[in-house]
């Protein structure tokens, strides 16, 4: 058999299943059932304002994150770059030359 | 839409009596795509209080009105892969478990040579179940939306978020692996057929 005819066998096939299935009744429980649900999962009452102010928030704790990372990571203008055991050097250096002159 | 938009809209808001409205307008149109993606009548009911629990706890996520009915079958579409995943280990029926009266009565109908009673609707709806049960669960409720649901490609784009072509590709491999698993029911029948006769 060729393609098009099991393609077309195919659709004929989806047509009397979409006549096999029609929809179905809800059953009289449909809606309490559905509600009962609904507030099993709501949250406690007190967690609704925690939830919103932390949802609100979030994106401004996300940027102050990215932005005091960025500030940190680049390298600061004015500074020379040495670390504290190359100032300590410097220092000593210094106070060894002073004994040296006296 | 089968509501107004104010309706959707004073749901958004939290008014409990626009959104009973609107699940008793959608519930009928839900259980019925519910039941040709799982399969299952038992478990229909379940799986759409479960697409309404999500709706009523996501609405306010909701831009607008205009997108709700997109909005409603995506949330569909979810329950229903939820739903498929944690069947997935149960086991489902086989081309096997078909007996050559069944295909042989499902294919008489599907050839238009009998009216449709009861007993073969049901039958089409079991050789349905197995040929979908042949593909993957993203090709079943792909060709389940468009096939049976009758839905236009516009409305597959605005639910799968995809564009045209994407979505066409998909359809297209989609039906190509649902062809081969309809191939392989004929040959199986035939098969049986053969072997009958030389007994």
């Amino acid at each position: 058999m060729r393609d098009e005819e099991r393609l077309e066998r195919l659709n004929r096939l989806w047509e009397t299943y979409r006549l096999a299935t029609s929809e179905p009744e809800a059953s009289v429980n449909f809606m309490p059932e559905m509600w009962a649900k609904i507030d099993a999962a709501r949250p406690a009452s007190w967690a609704f304002p925690v939830i919103r102010l932390a949802s609100r928030f979030l994106p401004l704790a996300a940027a102050l994150a990215l932005a005091l990372g960025v500030y940190t990571w680049s390298p600061r203008s004015g500074s020379t770059g040495a670390g504290y055991v190359d100032m300590l050097a410097t220092d000593l250096l210094a106070d060894l030359g002073e004994d040296d002159l006296t | 839409m089968l509501v107004d938009y104010e309706v959707v809209k004073r749901a958004q808001s939290g008014d409990p009596a626009a959104f009973n409205e609107l699940v008793l307008a959608y519930r009928k149109r839900i259980l019925g795509t519910v039941f040709r993606l799982i399969g299952r009548q038992e478990d229909v009911e379940d799986v759409g209080q479960e697409v309404f629990l999500r709706l009523y706890y996501s609405l306010d996520q909701l831009r607008t009105a205009e997108v709700f009915e997109p909005w409603l079958y995506r949330l569909t579409v979810n329950a229903a892969y939820d739903y498929l995943r944690k069947q997935r280990r149960q086991p489902e029926a086989r081309m096997a478990d078909l007996s050559e009266e069944q295909v042989m009565a499902a294919d008489a109908a599907v050839s238009g040579r009998q009216a449709l009673e009861e007993k073969q609707k049901t039958q089409i709806r079991e050789l349905v179940a197995v040929l979908l049960g042949q593909v993957s669960e993203e090709d079943r409720i792909l060709l389940t939306l468009k096939e049976v649901q009758g839905l236009s490609l516009k409305e597959l784009e605005a639910i799968y978020k995809v564009n045209e072509n994407a979505l066409k590709v998909r359809l297209f491999r989609a039906r190509q692996r649902m062809l081969k698993a309809f191939e392989a029911l004929e040959k199986q029948e035939l098969k049986t057929s053969a072997n009958r006769r030389e007994t």
